[in-house]
């Protein structure tokens, strides 16, 4: 199969509110800086990708505004997906492993300010039974995390130690939002917002965008000195209605995993990879990546936490940005996971750089409780 | 971009009427919860699950269903959540619980409401029963939410 | 990069309103009749992609987060593209991508609208600056069409001629929305004016509707099915919304995306080596404007093409056999339906007295936003 590398990223300060860009406009920014830090025209570009949600701007088709600031004159071959940029980039991915383009520039913006995220993503859900009752991501999180703390015995502490471990790690990555060094207590003090989920294992609202330029072999080391290669990746879906689901299980996580593990000769990932970069939008939901994706066995996912070994210095740093705790642009979140892992094994992720990191993992979700899942593994030569 | 440039923000509220088709399935429930307060499910020939709340098709299998089995009014609670924050949409004032309940005789959980005196007394397993409204449209909250039992009085 | 085939067509009989089936059974209506089609199941699917427009046209955000278990996406992938009207063609073409790149050898794609369920028009001005300026689809494109007349003194009565051939095409299409019979150019000219000059006869209507597909690698393609259609070009390209077309009525990204298809496939002179084509008109005199745009003629001459009968039934190069944008609506699916249609002509396969005699070679198109997205595939009897 064709090699295909990242390498180039750009992203926005995430924050709580850009009052001064609509939506697609916060395109402009991060696509010209990507095209530049891959030092080529754009011109060269021979796909685009974009990811982004309509519903979050209340408007249809509002997508389409993105076209201009991703240089779409003289006519660009674009195909936009109403889904996290995350599979935006898997279809970039998909039309260069054909061999018929060389490169692709996937975006995807986001503006979780415009909207109320809980009404937005009510209407995700099955219309007639789900939808209906009033639910969203809030307490459908806290219904899987309650469902995994009993089935494994993982406390209340061991969240508030992700949410700590995270925002701490965003010290150091200057696009994060939330960056703070507090304390397991601290986290536990914050307010309840639906049981066991406090405000601090919840993620911010975030405004931003994300770019990253992908390339085939024979062009990624002319644009890269040390491209990060794609040699696995995968994408599955469970079940979109949520009482027919085991919350406390992932298997589209482990079925995303098995699958790229597979195509990049993955057996053991705890020590295979240097360092994962995952969509934990609460903070449960990293202690169930763990478990899903293989870094430690069933139920053990607090076990592993309490171990260090997924801290910024630990044998498998996990989220050294910070994660989605730290900035949370719903629709790019899973694009932004997979540039900062590009970016550890490009060895261009600044102050958060795991040293000597070669080989990556980033994991993207869409839908309410880890419902649909990617894994991609990103190495360097 | 001059610094005292004032960013306008444009309000608007969108409210967009939907009537949506519910399909074969999704109206025999409905009908079902409300002319009968009667609470069906459909069985999967290939995996043998009774899925409830009824639709016309396995999730997992991708297979047609058709076998009408009909379910307990009441059922264990999977898991569950009290809510604290309020917002428009939640059927009911804070505190309030969402639930994932297994009617007694179905495969899979209804996701619904819980109405308790004492929520510290709810754990995995606790037994609900369905609280029925007086006036019912063939909506799920023709369920009005689940107490626990022996609460519903 | 391999080829890949069409190997399953199905799609709903397209109506004003579905009131029988939610939006997941429409889906599955068409999805399964594709797979029977293909004489496959849903577990025989390795990956699904999906394409419908605004979503905010049915009330379900992100749909395919629902439908994944209705379409047997279950433990597997599942993609959803949303490009305006080009939607289906873009969703057909990732379908094709998806096999031809080798990560999957059979993928199932389907394309809707179940836009009974809302009131479109008012989703449409939302976009365009509130309820307070109501403009709909036609009225964007009814510039553009005026400007075409003018500029190249066309008889008037061209735009409803476009009518009276797709609809008495539909006649002959079974699942066509399309169904009061066949019109006269004074039944046209005398419906009323919507959007001048497109009158109510020449403008699409909105359907509920599905379309599906299934996609087969070149090594099992000829197992699947005993007609094979192969895919010779996939193309997507667009310009941005601002309607570049300045003075002219030729938009730039139909010409870049027919060039391309036909240098893909190898074709010098579409007229000669395609035997029809079914392009996205959804108000008549837009039909010329893409006659032009994808290369059928000279700019300017569009309106001759059938002023001399040759893009009729009956002529040498049919546009539209189908009924086409005009006579079925459904609008995510649509430039799928365009696909599936070329891809029935090829196989011989067009129900209902609308089968164009020996197609080797078919052309679809489908366009969205302010005809500024456009999709062509090319698909041949023959394996490139």
């Amino acid at each position: 199969m064709r090699r295909v590398a990242v390498v180039a990223v750009a992203q926005t300060k995430f924050q709580r509110r850009r009052p001064d860009l609509m939506p697609a406009q916060m395109v402009y920014g991060v696509c010209k800086e990507v095209v530049a830090k891959a030092g080529i025209d754009r011109s060269e570009i021979d796909f685009t990708a974009a990811g982004s949600a309509d519903y979050l701007e209340g408007r249809p088709f509002s997508f389409g505004q993105a076209l201009r600031y991703e240089g779409a004159w003289p006519p660009i071959n674009e195909t936009h997906l109403e889904m996290d940029g995350g599979w935006a980039a898997y279809y970039a991915w998909i039309r260069l492993v054909t061999g018929k383009y060389d490169t692709a520039l996937v975006t995807s913006w986001n503006k979780s300010s415009e909207a109320s995220i809980h009404h937005v993503m009510n209407i995700a859900l099955d219309p007639f039974y789900e939808s209906a009752i009033g639910a969203g991501p809030i307490p459908l999180a806290a219904l899987q995390a309650r469902a995994y703390m009993n089935r494994t015995g993982v406390t209340s502490e061991h969240l508030a130690k992700v949410a700590v471990k995270n925002r701490r790690n965003a010290l150091k990555n200057p696009y994060a939002q939330v960056k703070k060094d507090s304390t397991v207590q601290e986290a536990l003090s914050s307010p309840m917002l639906s049981d066991p989920l406090h405000v601090a294992d919840c993620p911010p609202i975030s405004d931003g965008a994300v770019a990253i330029i992908l390339a085939a072999e024979g062009k990624a080391e002319r644009l890269c000195s040390r491209p990060a290669w794609v040699t696995g990746v995968h994408h599955a879906s469970d079940s979109g209605i949520i009482g027919f689901r085991d919350l406390a299980e992932v298997p589209a996580v482990r079925a995303a995993a098995q699958g790229a593990y597979k195509m990049a000769g993955i057996s053991d990932p705890l020590r295979d990879l240097d360092v994962a970069e995952v969509c934990e939008t609460f903070s449960h939901q990293e202690l169930m990546l763990y478990e899903g994706l293989g870094f430690c066995g069933p139920g053990e996912g607090g076990k592993l936490l309490d171990s260090g070994m997924t801290e910024a210095g630990g044998e498998l740093a996990v989220n050294p940005s910070g994660g989605c705790l730290a900035a949370d642009p719903i629709m790019c979140r899973s694009l932004v996971r997979l540039g900062e892992a590009a970016l550890q094994v490009m060895g261009q992720a600044e102050e958060r750089q795991v040293p000597g990191a070669k080989r990556a993992l980033a994991h993207g979700t869409y839908g309410e409780c880890l419902q649909g899942n990617i894994v991609w593994i990103l190495e360097a030569d | 971009m001059a610094d005292n440039t004032e960013l306008v923000q444009r309000q608007v509220e969108i409210e967009f009427p939907y009537q949506s088709a519910t399909g074969a399935a999704v109206s025999r429930f409905l009908t079902a919860l409300r002319d009968d307060k009667r609470i069906w499910g459909l069985k999967c020939p290939r995996c043998q699950r009774v899925v409830v709340p009824a639709q016309d098709y396995c999730d997992v299998c991708a297979e047609d269903m058709s076998e009408w089995v009909e379910v307990g009014q009441e059922g264990e609670i999977v898991t569950w959540t009290v809510v604290r924050n309020e917002n428009t949409l939640y059927p009911h004032k804070t505190p309030f619980a969402y639930a994932l309940i297994r009617l007694d005789g179905a495969d899979t959980s209804l996701l619904h409401t819980v109405v308790a005196r004492d929520y510290a007394a709810i754990k995995g397993g606790s037994r609900v029963r369905a609280v029925w409204k007086d006036e019912r449209t063939g909506h799920i909250r023709d369920i009005g939410h689940f107490a626990p039992v022996g609460e519903e009085a | 990069m391999r080829n890949a085939a069409v190997v399953g067509i199905g799609q709903t009989h397209h109506v004003s309103k579905r009131l029988d089936l939610n939006m997941a059974g429409m889906v599955r209506e068409a999805a399964q009749r594709a797979l029977a089609d293909a004489q496959l199941t849903f577990n025989d699917i390795d990956a699904v992609v999906i394409g419908s427009a605004p979503d905010l046209f049915e009330g379900v955000a992100l749909p395919e987060q629902w439908l994944a278990g209705a379409l047997g996406a279950y433990g597997k992938p599942i993609l959803r593209i949303h490009t305006m009207g080009s939607v289906g063609g873009c969703t057909a073409i990732s379908a094709f991508y998806h096999v031809a790149s080798g990560v999957f050898d059979k993928v199932l794609t389907v394309a809707f609208e179940k836009q009974s369920e809302a009131q479109t028009t008012w989703v449409f001005s939302a976009g365009s600056g509130g309820r307070s300026f109501s403009s709909g689809a036609g009225g964007a494109f009814a510039p553009v069409a005026r400007f075409y007349i003018d500029r190249w003194k066309v008889p008037l009565e061209m735009g409803p001629r476009v009518a009276v051939k797709d609809r008495g095409n539909a006649m002959r299409n079974p699942y066509a929305h399309w169904k009061k019979g066949a019109v006269t150019l004074e039944d046209v000219m005398n419906s009323p004016m919507l959007w001048d000059p497109f009158r109510y006869l020449e403008s699409c209507p909105t359907s509920d509707g599905a379309a599906a597909m299934v996609f087969a690698a070149e090594d099992i393609a000829p197992k699947i099915h005993r007609k094979p259609v192969w895919v010779k070009s996939a193309v997507a390209m667009t310009e941005s919304l601002t309607m570049s077309m300045g003075m002219k009525a030729l938009p730039p990204a139909a010409v870049a995306c027919a060039k391309r298809a036909y240098a893909d496939a190898g074709i010098t002179n579409p007229r000669k080596e395609l035997q029809m084509a079914e392009i996205y008109t959804p108000f008549s005199w837009i039909e010329f404007i893409l006659y032009e745009g994808l290369g059928f003629c000279d700019e300017g001459q569009g309106w001759r093409l059938l002023e001399e009968g040759v893009t009729e039934f009956g002529g040498s190069f049919p546009v539209d056999p189908s009924g086409g944008v005009i006579s079925t609506n459904p609008i995510g699916a649509s430039g799928m339906l365009r696909m599936l249609e070329a891809a029935l002509q090829v196989r011989g396969d067009a129900e209902g007295g609308h089968q164009v005699p020996d197609v080797r070679q078919a052309l679809g198109h489908a366009y969205g936003g302010t005809i500024n997205y456009h999709a062509v595939m090319i698909f041949s009897d023959t394996k490139p």
